[in-house]
């Protein structure tokens, strides 16, 4: 006997796709295997009749009509009026609306179902939507709940809104940090560009400071996709600079046998490169930090990543460009997201600032940070080169910026 | 005989199933006993109305709204004694019993407890250990909404709802919403919610809030000792309960508060103001709706009735702000504050198999979701709930989820229980935990399964299984990390036993006296002279034990009482 003639026996019917004759046919039997009188009977009975539902998925919900449509006209007069309190910067009134909405739905009503979703598609995780009415969405439309409909609905949209709750909430934390007399890597790294600076004591930080700024910067590297453009760029390099020294360290890595081939470099210009390649690798900490005023608005989730196979074709292909290079008024703007996208299919990245060989190792985000920075002006040349799952190293890259290195042979 | 109790955050009842529901009157006559305990000078234990008029005369001895802290380690103190929650409940709970024994004149042993569907394990194990300590053995633990949905469900057919039926609770303390599937006397639970502290006094909150701000006085402390503190709290708690029933069919209600220097502070609360300062409460009714119909995947439009239960849906804010979710007007044909006792009678009546009861199943559903910690991913960082049995499952259950080591050759697993709805442990209630070893082998070769079976009483045991030596660990999660240990439990109830209830016969007499000295407590000059007299012949009398004086004082007493609270009683 198969289980399903089992369960079909369980509720003492023949098979069919009748819902009502099923629920009839539990409820006969009920009086018979109540939880109360047969206990063990009833968990069998109950299983068989979940198995049969969820087989035929469709009764349950043929229960929930569609709403009524005078509140479904009135869905987008809600989002227009959101939108202009929002982009006028009013966040109580943009609550106000969200509670006068609410307040004139009944609760499970298919309406708000709908306004829900509007919200949680174009509101929920935009990027621009201030910590207060993000809070207040949450709390009004029960999103913390982890079982609920939004949960149900669709995982993968609650799963990115449950990360942006504890970013925010991590960014709490970490203010409460600042606030406290321990919280100084807290405060430095809260501090604005023009705000007053938080003292970091001069002579160096002790052991245990030092790791915890290395911890915050791990956790903020984690909630960087919601937190990084509200961070000042500058206040976090000079918390890094005061945890790791002075930047020369992005340690020219330890070289593989094959190539990249070693060269000694010229004494001088070491030293140079070595400002530069410090200058880049705080910018892979803060990432989009410095970009943040060309980054217009970040769809959530942003990160779309390539496949293997698909990503080394794609790298290996001349017509590919590995960083997107863009002139903007303080200089070339670079991004890392087509290497960003690839990401898959590289074991191994290496860089080299104002150098042919590309020796210093750069890490590739694994949670799709939208890195990118602007070339200073001394920064002339980036060479780069992969290396792929399979161990092979790949030829090359070399990008120019801020007018390409004077003197230097070009492509 | 089984009985059913209704152990409220206000008032408590007591019901029966004989051939159909039956509420069992107090000594006084009646069916609603405040759920108030207090301690007279000869260290007796007083419960009901006579304890309740000592909360604005001996606030230092008496206690209220205890269920509030059911489940809690917390320590209330009576005098110079100190009590969890659930042995001032079982106080109640000894008077109600003793009320039902007196009523059908014979001893009674087992009992079904309602408890708000919203309580979690712990409160619920409290609660069935407050019958425990009553010396009842506890059958059933009821939901409340539930129980309501019974008590409709028993009505005749024609005018019992049949179909989707949302319970609309709201407690003095708690508040709880369900929706069920009702067709010829079957009940199924389809899903519940809630919120645990949201109820009438909550609303005696609101308003005695607004009453300092209005009449321009600071908000007495009921933790402060003292004529401005304590006692000066409980008589403001008192005139706004006051004031808050008067508004169910007035207006408006002034508030008049004596303050310990014979001055008056006067505010007139609207209905209109009452709603304004009540607006954050009836906001908080909104999330157990909509998580309940969520969850039930049932629109608001297709049921069929929404029935209000519970002593703090009287007030019309509430009835209208239930009309206004639902868009339709709810039945309330049983009286709400009744409604939970009778369904409580009704399962006492299927516990003992009345015929009359033949066709009436009920399945109930666990209010939250219970499951373990596990890792996060791909990467060790534990934290993560991962759900065993979800919430609105029907129970009884038992549910088996597969899990594996974080790492490769560990020898042993920690298996944390939590109770909650967030993603992350760290927001959930930890319910338990234990050990599992292991022969050590490769992640992939070493499955766990563990298991959670979830009883129709809300007890849950837990058990993991290692699948490639079959080595078994479990554990039954019967007493929470709160809980005293079973001898600790032992040497209460022997405390407790010793502790005596006061006798049934002398309840009248005891209210009489604790409205005198609340009388007493308030009245000024003369009235206060003539109280404090007669309120001694009384009470001498009492201590005498001689009937014909007793009456006589009681007589006096009243009349006094009636002339003091004619003069200058606000």
């Amino acid at each position: 006997m198969t289980a399903e003639q089992a369960d079909w026996d369980a509720l003492g019917l023949s098979p069919t796709r009748d819902a009502d004759a099923v629920r009839r046919a539990y409820r006969a039997r009920l009086r018979v295997v109540g939880p109360d009188r047969d206990p063990e009977g009833f968990q069998r009975l109950r299983a068989a009749y979940d198995a049969i539902l969820a087989e035929s998925d469709t009764a349950e919900t043929s229960t929930m009509p569609a709403g009524d449509a005078d509140a479904d006209a009135s869905l987008p007069r809600v989002l227009e009026r959101l939108e202009a309190h929002r982009s006028a910067g009013d966040e109580r009134g943009a609550m106000g609306v969200i509670d006068t909405a609410l307040a004139a739905l009944p609760p499970g009503s298919a309406a708000l179902e709908r306004l829900e979703d509007a919200l949680l598609d174009d509101v929920a995780l935009s990027r621009t939507l201030s910590t207060g009415l993000f809070r207040h969405l949450v709390m009004r439309f029960d999103w913390h709940d982890a079982q609920g409909r939004a949960a149900r609905d669709d995982p993968e949209r609650h799963a990115v809104l449950e990360d942006r709750l504890a970013a925010e909430d991590w960014l709490d934390a970490l203010r409460q940090e600042a606030a406290t007399p321990g919280g100084i890597v807290a405060a430095a790294m809260l501090a604005s560009r023009h705000g007053e600076t938080a003292p970091l004591p001069t002579g160096g930080l002790d052991p245990d400071t030092r790791n915890r700024a290395r911890t915050l910067f791990g956790e903020l590297r984690e909630h960087g996709r919601f937190l990084l453009h509200r961070f000042d760029g500058a206040s976090l390099a000079r918390v890094r600079e005061a945890v790791e020294g002075p930047p020369l360290l992005a340690e020219p890595a330890a070289l593989p046998k094959s190539p990249p081939t070693v060269v000694l470099p010229d004494p001088a210009v070491t030293q140079r490169r070595g400002r530069v390649i410090g200058m880049v690798a705080v910018v892979l900490i803060v990432g989009g930090v410095f970009g943040k005023d060309y980054v217009q608005k970040l769809v959530f989730p942003p990160d779309s990543v390539t496949a293997p196979e698909l990503a080394r074709a794609e790298l290996t292909s001349p017509t590919t460009a590995w960083l997107e290079l863009s002139p903007e008024p303080g200089g070339t703007l670079v991004s890392w997201a087509p290497l960003i996208k690839r990401r898959r299919a590289i074991a191994d990245l290496r860089y080299g600032a104002n150098t042919d060989e590309p020796n210093a190792v750069m890490t590739l985000p694994e949670n799709g940070v939208p890195l990118r920075f602007v070339a200073p002006p001394d920064l002339n040349l980036m060479t780069l080169r992969v290396r792929f799952l399979d161990g092979t190293w790949s030829e090359i890259r070399r990008y120019e910026m801020n007018g390409g290195p004077s003197g230097a042979p070009k492509r | 005989m089984i009985i059913g109790i209704d152990l409220g955050t206000t008032n408590s009842l007591v019901s029966i199933w004989r051939d159909g529901v039956e509420l069992v009157p107090n000594a006084l006559g009646e069916v609603l006993t405040p759920s108030v305990v207090s301690q007279d000078r000869t260290g007796e234990i007083v419960v009901g109305a006579a304890a309740r008029e000592r909360l604005s005369t001996h606030p230092e001895l008496t206690a209220a709204a205890f269920k509030r802290d059911m489940g809690t380690a917390r320590q209330i103190a009576l005098g110079s004694r100190r009590f969890r929650a659930e042995e001032l409940s079982s106080f109640v709970i000894r008077a109600l019993r003793s009320d039902a024994e007196a009523f059908l004149g014979a001893p009674v042993e087992e009992a079904v407890i309602t408890v708000p569907a919203y309580f979690s394990d712990a409160q619920r194990r409290a609660t069935r250990q407050a019958g425990e300590l009553a010396g009842l053995r506890v059958d059933r633990v009821l939901n409340e909404p539930t129980a309501a949905a019974l008590a409709y469900g028993l009505a005749e057919p024609g005018t019992r709802p049949d179909g989707p039926v949302l319970v609309f609770d709201l407690g003095g303390g708690t508040f709880d919403v369900s929706v069920l599937e009702m067709n010829d006397g079957i009940m199924e639970v389809r899903a519940t919610a809630g919120d645990n502290f949201l109820g009438g006094e909550d609303f005696d909150d609101a308003i005695a809030t607004w009453f300092a701000g209005a009449a321009g006085i600071p908000l007495p402390d009921p933790l402060q000792p003292g004529p401005a503190g304590e006692l000066l709290a409980a008589r403001l708690r008192r005139t706004v309960e006051a004031a808050r029933r008067r508004l169910s069919t007035a207006a408006e209600a002034e508030i008049i508060l004596v303050l310990p220097d014979g001055a008056e502070a006067r505010a007139v609360l609207t209905t209109a103001e009452f709603g304004r300062i009540c607006e954050p409460l009836l906001e908080r009714l909104r999330r157990p709706v909509a998580r309940a119909l969520a969850d039930s995947r049932i629109r608001p439009d297709a049921l069929s009735h929404v029935v209000l239960a519970g002593g703090a849906t009287r007030m019309p804010l509430v009835r209208r702000e239930a009309a206004r979710l639902f868009g339709r007007l709810p039945l309330q044909r049983l009286d709400p504050d009744e409604v939970v006792a009778r369904g409580a009678a009704v399962q006492a009546g299927l516990k003992m198999q009345a015929a009359a009861l033949d066709d009436v199943v009920l399945t109930d559903v666990a209010p939250y979701t219970l499951g373990i910690e596990v890792s996060q991913g791909s990467g060790t960082a534990l934290g993560r709930m991962l759900p065993v049995i979800e919430r609105n499952t029907v129970i009884p259950v038992s549910r088996e989820r597969e899990v594996a080591p974080a790492a490769d050759f560990q020898r042993a697993v920690t298996v944390r229980v939590f109770q909650g709805e967030a993603r992350l442990v760290r927001d959930n209630i930890p319910l338990g935990e234990f050990d599992l070893a292991l022969a050590p082998r490769r992640r992939a070769e070493q499955g766990i399964a563990v298991r959670f079976t979830y009883d129709v009483n809300g007890i849950l045991e837990v058990s993991a299984r290692a699948e490639a030596d079959g080595a078994t660990n479990r554990i039954v999660i019967r007493h929470g990390p709160d809980a005293p240990s079973p001898e600790q439990a032992e040497q209460r109830l022997a405390a407790l036993a010793a502790l005596k209830l006061h006798p049934r016969e002398a309840a009248v007499n005891r209210l009489l006296l604790a409205r005198g000295e609340r009388l007493f407590a308030q009245a000024l000059g003369r009235a206060r002279t003539a109280l404090g007299d007669a309120i001694d012949a009384f009470d001498a009398a009492m201590a005498a034990q001689e009937p014909a004086a007793i009456a006589a004082t009681a007589a006096a007493l009243t009349e006094t009482m009636r002339l003091a609270e004619g003069e200058n009683m606000p």
